[in-house]
């Protein structure tokens, strides 16, 4: 854990760099989500391809605001979050208007509709999450969010896969204990 | 359990990390240390741990479940060589865009269809690829071509499939109130893509109208083949993650109902979507239709719902004025719709769209067969005991063996049901009055003929010659035909007239030299050699203004490989245009103007020829299709806007060849669809030829024919004395077999009111009677049993689709050895190896399944199962001939329209293939009566060709029948004769006057 004091002295040019890179990030990412929708290929899939890109795109304009890409990854899968929740809210309002879909229920893939409401009740948890461990919620966000494989988020952490898992199953416990709660409200 | 504090979670954190770690031992054991220490931690840990192993088993938060934003819509992007042009369309599957070829090679509009799923890792990448592979092998005239299959640079996996464009097949029907045999006749097109598809195991599982696409020009395109495989197939990858937004985009109007309950999905489920697809393509509703339209209630009555005949349907649904526009759709009354879908059409929808997979046609070939049968009104087999028609049964039950046989029972049986047609067809279409302008025999058709420019006289040639005569008083016209043009071995055309109409253009060819092109005039009479050709094709067409003169050369199964222009004096030849790998161009033509030449383009596709008229300019730039149409027959541009063809009836159905129109413009592209001009029965219809005004046409009439002789068998059994007519009569009588005494020939006849077997002597005197007669029933072959005691017949009563085999002794007494399950070859070798053998296809694969049956009693024995072709599209029934040696020692296996034998030997199994390399198109076979060698039936440019091939690999030409599409050979057993059967055309050249 982090002690507070080492955190310290950065901490205020952390936050303004922060800030400028996540409008930064937040144009780029829709530039590219939208180049992807003109592709014809549907984004959700291609979250990984996207950041990969956004990754290689902003640290060849100025690689003082990413020293590595786990840096990058930490900021960008936490805007790629809002994206995502912003669109299934979206869709979700679509979807109200009475058109159906018939899920097929095989593979082992769940699919129907997402909840927008439920997806910010998760973000909200990770919110927290990240206030004291910040690199639970990043592999949440990594993988819930962009549909990274442990080994990917390992491999751009340099970590262990096993310690990937470990960090992933501790914050779903985390963001489990916080949503009953808050469910039970 | 309250959420927990950050305090407190921080507390945690480091110890749920260790514990995490831990196997369940450990982790129970250090819990209990730990609670010595710390029991509320431990307390809280445990609870927590436990809530890890149940969020560990419902995958909590492993699914992901997330799609992404708006759509929007910009092009320009590349695809490979492609750039996209457009969105045209977005469906459950994916994104499709219109794009180009953005390398300038060629023209071609293609769509990109952007798949719903994402690979991840190359593994994923290359198994899509390689499933796109398979799919791009299957190449069907009715299935858009599947072009490439990639992973764009983000990932997105891609198809590029041919564009088509077109309406929806439903919506196709209704905008030209096509009647309902149309709508199955179109139907059927789809049939058979589906049928194809399955017989290369790739079932569709998502047909709907909306992928069965009919372009103008009337010709039908199955979209997404494959394409719903190709997503469950990845999902089963575990490195491939399959997401579709929305959940899989299954079209639950035509799912069938396995697919809603998850049961596996086969040709069945496309068997039930076409069963749906046909039964609104003729009520205009679906069969569940429900009256809230919510999926639920969809679902229900799919699943449980028995569906509303479709004739019923039509009434009961649709009152008033509804039910007289669906039926207006359709060109008809609600009386008359009601009662044209009542009986077959409503058993065979039925039967189609069973909830049970197990009820329905068991393919689609089934239903295809079955549709075909209604068209042809025959019995079909969902309801068997029907009405028939025997002589189009005989054709149908007997195709696999005589496939030329076939074409003339066709015509035949055409005769008595062309009434039966002509009242059923819903809107008649104006009578086209033609006549006959040349009167020539079965012995010497007409080859081609020509309608001057003036429409005042008439070319054409025949085995004698080129003739020319006024097409008003039929008056031959004297031209003096120069050596060349006369000689009996040449083969000749009469090409084409000059725009005055007093000259034209004739060719000759004769194997091993070059071709000749003469320019003959009709004013004097002379004739002078304008070119010398080496490989010239068919024949010369001079240009509307006579400046240049258009060919082809070369030779090969599709047609010639090259077009070649030259001046009229045969100057400066020079070659225009080269045809892909495996194509070739047949059937010359100009455009009115001159300014494009048009050709028939035939590409091979496997098995299948893909078959389409085109134009291109002077320098065999610009090419265009005018139609494309696998049934084409032949073309005629008779005036600038206006472009006839003939095409064929489905093969197999009861119609002949018809006139079709289509309006071009100067390019040659349809300006509409296809209309049908003729209501035509009976005959085919080839070399369309107009005047320049456009009024008139000339075409080239005629139906197949049968001729048998007898013939006197020399040198060893090698060679053919002389031969005579057998003149039995004209009742279409097939040779097949010899009495044991070699003195009489057996052959059957429908000379009665049923096809029957009868014999006649050789010598002389007239046909008797072989078999007992029973009434209704139809005896179609005759085989000697090994000790010729007994005559085996295949037979089957009027109506029945099967048939059995009875065996007939001496005293005429018959009785049922065995059914057959559907068509099966017999034969039966001499006394002494006394054996009777069938082959049969197998009924799940393509292999020839030989079965060992017992003379006497029936009873039967499976001797070998033979993998004829590994891997081909051929059929055991339709593509193979093959015949047991009289000896019993082996069977020969020949494969038709190629050019090897195979001989399997039953007392080793050793097989032994015989390439017959100057005999490209075989056809049929016959063992010589000592089992030393086969009689060997070829079709050639010039006619019908049998080669005695000794097992020793000799050759030796035996018969030729010039003129003749098919020939055959049986020896009697003593070797000292051979009947003799050749399959003929009676062609003529007739006119349309006011067209």
């Amino acid at each position: 854990m982090t002690s507070a004091s080492a955190k310290g002295p950065n901490q205020q040019n952390e936050s303004i760099a922060t800030t400028a890179l996540f409008s930064t990030l937040y144009a780029e990412l829709h530039r590219l989500a939208k180049r992807e929708l003109w592709r014809g290929g549907p984004v959700s899939l291609s979250v990984t391809t996207l950041l990969h890109e956004a990754y290689l795109g902003m640290s060849s304009k100025d690689d003082s605001l990413f020293p590595d890409q786990a840096r990058f990854m930490g900021y960008a899968s936490r805007v790629m979050r809002g994206i995502i929740i912003d669109h299934v809210r979206s869709r979700s309002a679509q979807k109200r208007g009475g058109e159906f879909d018939i899920t097929s229920l095989d593979g082992d893939v769940l699919q129907g509709p997402a909840d927008a409401d439920e997806l910010s009740l998760i973000s909200d948890a990770l919110n927290q999450l990240a206030a004291f461990e910040p690199e639970l919620a990043e592999v949440v966000d990594l993988k819930f969010f962009c549909g990274f494989s442990f080994a990917e988020i390992a491999a751009m952490y340099k970590l262990s896969e096993r310690t990937v898992q470990r960090r992933w199953e501790k914050a779903r416990i985390y963001l489990h204990q916080s949503l009953r709660s808050d469910s039970s409200h | 359990m309250p959420g927990l504090r950050p305090d407190e979670w921080q507390a945690l954190s480091p110890q749920l990390e260790k514990a995490l770690d831990m196997t369940g031992e450990e982790r129970v054991e250090w819990l209990s240390f730990l609670r010595k220490e710390n029991p509320g931690q431990a307390d809280q840990l445990e609870r927590l741990l436990d809530q890890h192993q149940a969020l560990e088993r419902e995958n909590f938060l492993n699914d992901r479940v997330i799609a992404l934003p708006e759509k929007s819509g910009l092009s320009g992007q590349s695809i490979g060589a492609y750039t996209l042009v457009s969105e045209i369309g977005q469906g459950g599957m994916g994104t499709v865009w219109l794009a180009e070829r953005n390398d300038g090679r060629f023209e071609r509009r293609v769509a990109v269809k952007f798949l719903n799923i994402a690979l991840l890792g190359k593994g994923g990448e290359e198994r899509f690829q390689r499933e796109g592979i398979i799919l791009g092998r299957l190449a069907h005239p009715h299935i858009a071509e599947l072009i490439d299959a990639g992973v764009s640079q983000s990932g997105s996996p891609y198809l590029v499939l041919e564009h088509i464009e077109g309406d929806h097949i439903d919506r196709y029907c209704d905008q030209r109130q096509l009647p309902i045999t149309s709508r199955v006749q179109l139907f059927l097109d789809v049939v058979a893509a589906v049928d194809h598809a399955h017989t290369n195991f790739i079932v569709h599982r998502d047909l709907k109208p909306s992928n069965v696409l009919v372009s103008h020009d009337g010709c039908v395109k199955l979209l997404d083949f494959g394409i719903a495989k190709l997503l469950e197939i990845n999902a089963k990858d575990d490195r491939v993650q399959l997401t579709v937004e929305g959940g899989r985009a299954l079209t639950p109007e035509y799912a069938a109902p396995e697919q809603l309950t998850g049961q596996p999905v086969t040709t069945a489920t496309d068997v039930y979507a076409l069963g749906v697809l046909l039964y609104v393509l003729l009520t205009g509703q679906h069969p569940t239709k429900t009256v809230t339209n919510a999926p639920a209630d969809l679902v229900k009555a799919i699943l449980d719902r028995e569906p509303v005949r479709p004739s019923e349907a039509v009434i009961s649904r649709n009152q008033g004025e509804e039910q007289v526009s669906a039926a207006a759709r359709r060109s008809t009354t609600p009386e008359k719709l009601v009662r044209l879908l009542r009986g077959d059409l409503d058993t065979v929808v039925i039967k189609a769209i069973k909830k049970n997979p197990h009820e329905r046609y068991s393919s689609a070939k089934a239903l295809a067969d079955d549709l075909r049968r209604y068209l042809n009104s025959e019995p079909i087999s969902a309801r068997p005991d029907a009405f028939a028609y025997r002589a189009t049964k005989f054709i149908r039950r007997h195709r696999g063996r005589v496939l030329a046989m076939f074409l003339v029972a066709l015509t035949l049986a055409l005769a008595s049901a062309t009434t039966w047609l002509l009242s059923r067809r819903l809107t008649p279409l104006k009578e086209i009055k033609q006549r006959r302008l040349t009167a020539n025999s079965v012995e010497a058709p007409v080859l081609n003929a020509v309608l001057s420019p003036n429409g005042k006289y008439l070319g054409y040639a025949d085995l004698h010659g080129i003739h020319v005569e006024s097409v008003d008083t039929s008056a031959p016209v004297r031209i003096s035909v120069p050596p060349e043009l006369g000689n009996d071995n040449a083969s000749r055309a009469f090409g084409g007239w000059y725009p005055d109409s007093t000259r034209f253009l004739a060719s000759s060819s004769t194997e091993g030299s070059l071709s000749q092109v003469w320019s003959v005039s009709i004013t004097d009479g002379k004739a002078e050699k304008v070119a010398e050709i080496e490989g010239l094709f068919e024949s010369v067409k001079p240009s509307p203004d006579g400046s240049k003169i258009l060919y082809a050369s070369g030779f090969r199964n599709s047609g010639a490989p090259e077009l070649w222009l030259m001046g009229p004096k045969g100057e400066t030849p020079h070659r225009i245009k080269s045809a892909e790998d495996q194509s070739g161009f047949q059937l010359l033509g100009w455009s009115p103007t001159g300014s494009r030449v048009v050709y028939i383009y035939v590409r091979h596709q496997e098995d299948r020829p893909d078959i389409s008229v085109r134009s291109c300019d002077l320098d065999g730039t610009n090419e265009a299709t005018i139609v494309r149409e696998p049934r084409l027959d032949a073309y005629a541009w008779t005036s600038s806007e206006r472009f006839i063809y003939s095409r064929t009836g489905d093969p197999g159905g009861t119609e002949s060849d018809n006139l079709w129109e289509l309006k071009v413009d100067g390019n040659g592209v349809a300006k509409g669809p296809s209309r049908r001009v003729t209501d035509w029965s009976g005959f085919f219809v080839q070399a369309l030829s107009g005047s320049a005004d456009g009024k008139q046409l000339v075409f080239l009439r005629g139906s197949s024919r049968i001729s048998t002789f007898v013939g006197e068998i020399t040198n060893a059994g090698k060679g053919l004395g002389s031969v005579r007519d057998l003149k039995i009569d004209d009742n279409f009588n097939i040779p097949l077999a010899w009495s044991s005494d070699s003195r009489e020939m057996i052959f059957s006849s429908k000379r009665a009111e049923n096809r029957l077997i009868y014999s006649q002597a050789i010598d002389a005197g007239s046909p008797s009677q072989l078999v007992t007669s029973t009434p209704g029933m139809n005896f179609y072959i005759a085989r000697l049993t090994p000790d010729r005691s007994a005559l085996l017949l295949e037979g089957s009563p009027n109506g029945k689709y099967d048939s059995a085999i009875y065996r007939q002794d001496k005293n005429g007494n018959q009785r049922l050895l065995f059914d057959t399950n559907g068509f099966v070859q017999y034969w039966c070798s001499d006394i002494a190896a006394n054996l009777c053998i069938f082959g049969q296809m197998a009924s799940n694969t393509n292999d020839l399944v030989i079965t060992k049956f017992d003379p006497e009693t029936g009873a039967q024995r499976e001797l070998i199962k033979i993998p004829v072709e590994p891997g081909s599209s051929a059929r055991v029934g339709e593509d193979y001939a093959w015949q047991l040696a009289p000896d019993g020692s082996s069977i020969a296996i020949l494969r038709r329209d190629h050019n090897w034998i195979r001989l399997l030997s039953l007392k080793s199994g050793v097989t032994k293939t015989l390439l017959l390399a100057s005999q490209p198109k075989l056809v049929d076979l016959n063992w010589a009566s000592n089992s030393r060698g086969l009689f060997v039936s070829s079709r050639s440019a010039t006619g019908a060709v049998i080669t005695y091939v000794g097992l020793n690999g000799t050759t030796r030409p035996f018969w030729q029948k010039p003129a003749a599409r098919w020939a055959g050979v049986l020896q009697s057993p003593d070797g000292r004769h051979a009947a003799l059967w050749s399959v003929g055309r009676d062609a003529n050249a007739w006119m349309i006057d006011e067209f």
